[in-house]
């Protein structure tokens, strides 16, 4: 023991330069951690101000007939929030933690290109200063997915429109770049040992991601160029008066839009793989299948895009084939979720504020996945589509889903990347804000676009009879609200007040664990040999067993042992660990 | 032509097809015994393959689809390809999985296709996924042509020879997924998922454009009388949604279950080579660490 | 609580490799335990069917299922989705009961360790299989009932013409169906009858006649929903696209244009107002004068300006 209280430097160091703080070191940075926190930040400022941008289009249709916004902001505000939400916030927080969470998870101490890494980062801020400048003359107004003609030159004559195609050309670079790096690290910076059947499960999701953000973001970005050209260089890809057709846009867009959307939650499925075994104390139910089943919702993803296009002039033939493909893809995300439950199943569970989240995620993302089979039925899309019921199944999917995914990550990986644990009464009230605010809001909605309400009108009369819901619906908006302020109360409390976190805080499985909190710029003195797919779950064993079964102490004081460790690692493991 | 649609009672006795389904499965039946007198085992998953496989064939080509493919619907027509190009030799394949043949055939066939052998070092070659793939596309998109497609349902002997050129290049393909010769096992590695992606990216070349165009293409169908109220355009759409449905199912499957195979060998891969790691360092005492 | 195995060491009795759990090993058990439930599925899977057949249009739609009661389509889609929804419902509670029962039972305590399993193959093939068995079924359930929704009913009335509904489609039993063209424009619906009237914002239409709607668009896209009479359709501008209704009772029927065709897109309301056939005949005759009526004054007018001003040419809108 008392080996551990007094480690024996191995290397000898002379003038060694101290980690740079300043403001301009975060600039110049390319450390995957600091960009992955640099992600992070700047998409939780865009989701407060998409956050905002909501409440004030909940606060207009809380009443019949309200004038507090007017039908041009408002119809500016649903694009602003659209746009934002899913571009600015949900997209690149998952680059985000894929950065800061990667190459620790595999055992590299960086990404594989750390400068186009930076690159992938200021683009994303350009697009989104792009975008946001457009607010001081015209801010786009057609809509998130801007069908032609409304937004052509004719009928969206002010440069917002411009503002959006600049914003998907920046962060769709941006995005590409990023997953090119996520690509070649993963196949290329594994730890030795770490074969494809070991890696993480969020690196399983992030890595299919990043296979659907290659193909998917060249055929928006030729799409908007395309709508670009039209509305300035006098080409008729989508104007009808000149032998162009507005369907294309719309084919264009969604074979886009569908893999988008698993973009946006696969990383998410990814994180909930990783929390519920912890929380649970046992590895996850059915690796394999969910590896299978994140791969094949990826590749399958592409095939089903019309789901959004039932009710455009498409032969019957052509909707029942979209239909199937649709349902198809369900199976696989259900054989997901029955797979996390199945998890808990005689587990040994430990409420955190992290498998709250998850849960959360479980009950909800279930709700959304299954009101989205019965909008594959397209008969019973005729009558839900482009009213509040797909609004309502949107946000289950996506704010339940990858937003509560988002928040598990951010209280599991909090710790690792601040040194500092959230605090947890705090966090579970977060929680409880969001879980009832959500339901309320987005619930009632479904009853909404039954009762024939459209999405995005800026108004309704009074006799529609949908005053009620929609007062609930804000009511309820407000209490989300506060359950996010909650969750940033939190994070700037815990940064200077929070519980120390050792590296492992909450006795993980997963190698970014065994480094420090935060991690030293180069995450690992020693790159530990994997040889399994729980792999600090094997080390802490080591510990134990080398310590006589005294692994908690000895795990607490890692930090200072972890160069005994790893001597001690390297003296039984001869071939492949790898040394600084 | 104004005679009815033939109901679900027609069946088509071609003894040429009948016969060869027969031999196929009397030495399949041959082959299974051997293997089970040779090792004692059922190997009930590949017969009910390729038992289902042979059923599909029969189905194909003397069921009531045959004639209603020739002269009345292009999408029955289309249907028949599918199940002669995609599914009946996907399970015809998956029938002979190893290690069925390694026990059934007989000596003599076996020493023909080891990988010593010219047969057996042909079908071994390096380069056999980008032939095969190459003659898929070819009997693929060369029987799609309007106007070899509408000679095919006319002429009964191209038409068996285009029968026998689907079947013959989609057992080719399957083989290469499903690796059923005996003996040196063909290292399986990840291409082998491209090469899925790659062979169903070849037949929606075909579905695609047969889903979407807005024109009637074959004009042998165009011109049929009209069966079951379908119009020839919905005809058209119904083939190419059809068989694009079919190619995302089988693609669907096939990748999940390739995938699953590739991560289950890789991780008993790397098993064996940690054992045998652990044993070399097994002289100093150490706990082993892959022990759970 | 028994205790499962402990990681790193080898249960007594069992060697070291395998790791069945527990419960696989009494097949028997399992058998009796899942008897009762799918007793109780298949049970339960009658009676809604049961119930299903019997309700035209229930309490609940608008509420949990979508609008019907004007048109045949409408009441068939609120049919089906009343089915999905159950069994939609049944998923969840499924999904959603056995999590929260897993978190109250399995909740940490002292001395407890988990079960360190990490799958079963068979199981999950089950389930996988399973699962694609209730897609396969709902994709049947909708093609059953998709005829009922896509093509025309038959019309009680004589109207000429026979349409197709929905891009492609047969053409309604009879053949007998009224033609309108319904216009999208922002921010007015216009509707085209076939005698050469029209009428903006609200479209009248005779009862019990099948009505086939020919959707069109003249400069953004827009959608025709009037849910109590059927799904909506786009109207998008180059094509044209198809719907039909048939409504059975005198009403008024309100519906919304419902894809964003720009700032006044939440005031392009439509109505469709159901009149006995012999008030409609009327009606349209009515409407043909009065446009005849109000261009003829349209001229006279035209013709006073343009000789008051002189050179200055009227822009006639």
């Amino acid at each position: 023991m008392s080996a551990y209280l007094a480690p024996v430097p191995q290397i000898a160091s002379h003038q060694v330069k101290r980690e740079p703080h300043d403001w301009t070191s975060w600039i110049a940075t390319t450390d995957h951690k600091r960009i992955g926190i640099l992600y992070l930040v700047t998409c939780m400022a865009f989701f407060l101000v998409g956050g905002v941008e909501a409440l004030l289009m909940r606060s207009q249709l809380a009443v019949p007939d309200n004038t507090l916004i007017d039908a041009e902001h408002y119809n500016q505000l649903v694009t602003m929030h659209g746009t934002t939400m899913i571009f600015l916030f949900v997209v690149p927080v998952w680059a985000g933690f894929a950065n800061y969470l990667v190459p620790l998870m595999i055992g590299a101490r960086d990404m594989a290109f750390p400068r186009l890494n930076a690159l992938s980062y200021w683009l994303f801020v350009a697009g989104g200063v792009v975008f946001y400048s457009s607010v001081f003359w015209n801010p786009p107004d057609a809509g998130w997915f801007s069908y032609t003609p409304l937004s052509n030159g004719t009928y969206s004559p002010t440069a917002g429109q411009d503002a959006w195609i600049y914003l998907i050309h920046l962060t769709g670079l941006a995005s590409m770049l990023g997953a090119i790096n996520i690509v070649v690290t993963i196949a290329t910076m594994r730890a030795p040992g770490m074969g494809w059947g070991r890696i993480p499960l969020f690196c399983w999701g992030v890595l299919t991601q990043a296979i659907m953000l290659i193909v998917a973001i060249p055929v928006i970005a030729g799409a908007v160029t395309m709508l670009l050209t039209d509305r300035h260089f006098h080409t008729c890809y989508f104007d009808p008066r000149c032998g162009g057709s507005p369907l294309l846009w719309q084919h264009l867009f969604w074979f886009f839009g569908h893999p988008e959307v698993y973009i946006m939650i696969l990383p998410g499925f990814g994180v909930i793989s990783e929390v519920l075994p912890v929380f649970a104390r046992k590895p996850i139910f059915g690796y394999k299948a969910i590896a299978a089943s994140t791969v094949g919702i990826a590749f399958l993803s592409v095939l089903v895009w019309a789901h959004h296009m039932f009710t455009a002039p498409i032969p019957l033939v052509v909707l029942a084939f979209f239909m199937i493909s649709s349902m198809a893809i369900a199976v696989p995300t259900g054989v997901k979720v029955i797979n996390w439950v199945a998890t808990l199943w005689r587990g040994s569970i430990i409420f955190k504020t992290p498998l709250y989240f998850a849960c959360g995620f479980l009950v909800l993302f279930t709700l959304g996945g299954l009101s989205g089979v019965m909008l594959a039925i397209f008969p019973i899309d005729w009558q839900v589509h482009g009213s509040y019921f797909i609004v309502a199944h949107f946000h289950f999917v996506l704010v339940a889903g990858a937003v509560s995914a988002v928040m598990a990550a951010l209280y599991y990986w909090f710790p690792k990347m601040s040194g500092r644990m959230l605090s947890e009464p705090l966090g579970k009230l977060s929680f409880w804000f969001q879980f009832v605010g959500f339901l309320a809001t987005f619930g009632i909605q479904h009853s909404l676009g039954l009762s024939g309400m459209p999405r995005r009108i800026y108004t309704y009369s009074a006799n529609t009879g949908w005053g009620t819901d929609n007062l609930i619906s804000t009511v309820g908006a407000f209490i989300l609200a506060t359950g996010v302020l909650l969750t940033v109360i939190n994070v700037v409390r815990s940064l200077k007040h929070g519980v120390i976190a050792g590296p492992d805080p909450w006795k993980a499985n997963t190698l970014e664990w065994f480094s420090t909190s935060p991690p030293p710029a180069h995450n690992f003195d020693v790159i530990p040999k994997v040889v399994s797919v729980e792999p600090l779950r094997d080390i802490r064993a080591q510990i134990a067993w080398r310590t006589g079964g005294q692994e908690s102490s000895a795990l607490r004081t890692a930090s200072r042992s972890a160069v005994s460790v790893a001597a001690g690692a390297r003296a039984d493991v001869s071939e492949g660990a790898e040394h600084v | 032509m104004s005679e009815a649609v033939p109901g679900w009672a027609t069946w088509t006795l071609d003894p040429g097809v009948i016969v060869a389904i027969a031999i196929t499965a009397a030495a399949y039946t041959a082959c299974y015994r051997r293997a089970r007198r040779r090792t004692g085992r059922r190997y009930v998953r590949q017969m009910l393959a390729f038992a289902g496989g042979l059923t599909l064939v029969a189905l194909a080509l003397l069921s009531p689809l045959d004639p209603i493919g020739d002269s009345w619907l292009l999408s029955a027509h289309m249907l028949q390809h599918v199940l002669l190009a995609d599914i009946a030799p996907a399970l015809l394949v998956l029938g002979t999985a190893p290690p069925l043949l390694a026990h059934g055939l007989p000596p003599r066939l076996l020493r023909a296709l080891s990988p010593g052998a010219r047969l057996g070092g042909l079908l071994r070659h390096r380069r056999r996924g980008a032939f095969v793939l190459g003659l898929w596309a070819v009997t693929q998109w060369g029987w799609s042509i309007p106007v070899v497609f509408d000679a095919g349902a006319a002429h009964p002997l191209l038409h068996a020879v285009e029968h026998l050129s689907l079947l013959s290049s989609g057992l080719l393909l399957w083989i290469v997924v499903v690796d059923p010769l005996p003996g040196q096992a063909r290292r399986a590695t990840w291409s082998r998922l491209g090469y899925l992606g790659a062979s169903r990216a070849v037949a929606a070349v075909v579905c695609l454009p047969l889903t979407w165009w807005g024109t009637t293409l074959y004009s042998r169908y165009a011109g049929a009388p009209r069966a079951f109220g379908v119009s020839a355009l919905a005809d058209q759409q119904l083939a190419g949604a059809g068989m694009c449905l079919i190619e995302f199912l089988v693609f669907g499957l096939a990748f999940i279950v390739v995938f699953l195979d590739l991560l289950g060998r890789e991780d008993q891969g790397m098993r064996l080579t940690e054992r045998a790691a652990q044993s070399l360092a097994s002289s100093s005492a150490e706990r082993p660490i892959n022990a759970r | 609580m028994r205790a499962a195995r402990v990681p790193g060491k080898p249960t007594e009795g069992q060697p070291a490799a395998t790791q069945s759990p527990r419960w696989r090993l009494r097949p028997a058990e399992r058998r009796r335990k899942l008897r009762p439930v799918a007793g109780r599925a298949l049970t339960l899977t009658i009676v809604v069917y049961v119930a299903d057949l019997a309700g035209a249009r229930t309490a609940w739609a608008g509420i949990i299922t979508p609008e019907s009661g004007g048109s045949s389509n409408a009441d068939s889609i609120e049919g089906l989705y009343r089915i999905v929804l159950i069994i939609a419902a049944v998923i969840f509670c499924g999904v959603a009961g056995t999590l929260v029962y897993f978190l109250a039972k399995y909740r940490a305590r002292r001395g407890q360790v988990a079960s360190q399993v990490r799958g079963n193959t068979r199981l999950e093939i089950a389930w996988t299989g399973a699962a694609a068995l209730i897609l396969v079924l709902l994709a049947a359930l909708t093609f059953s009932r998709l005829h009922g929704i896509v093509t025309p009913a038959a019309s009680a009335d004589d109207a000429a013409g026979a349409v197709f509904a929905t891009v492609d489609q047969p053409a309604a039993p009879s053949g007998h169906a009224l033609h309108i063209k319904i216009i999208g424009r922002q921010f007015v619906w216009r509707f085209e009858y076939p005698n050469g009237a029209y009428s903006y914002e609200e479209l009248v239409v005779p009862i019990g006649t099948t009505v086939v709607a020919d959707i069109y668009a003249v400069d953004v896209n827009h959608s025709w929903w009037v849910p109590k009479l059927g799904g909506k359709f786009d109207a998008i501008p180059g094509y044209v696209n198809h719907t039909w209704f048939k409504i059975t009772r005198a009403g008024v029927f309100v519906g919304q244009c419902a894809e964003l065709c720009g700032q006044h897109h939440a005031q392009m309301i439509a109505t469709v107002r159901a009149i006995p056939l012999t008030a409609w005949e009327s009606w349209l005759s009515r409407q043909k004068q009065l446009i005849a009526q109000a261009n003829a004054d349209d001229q006279v007018a035209k013709a006073k300006l343009d000789s008051q001003v002189g050179a200055a040419q009227v822009e006639n809108p």
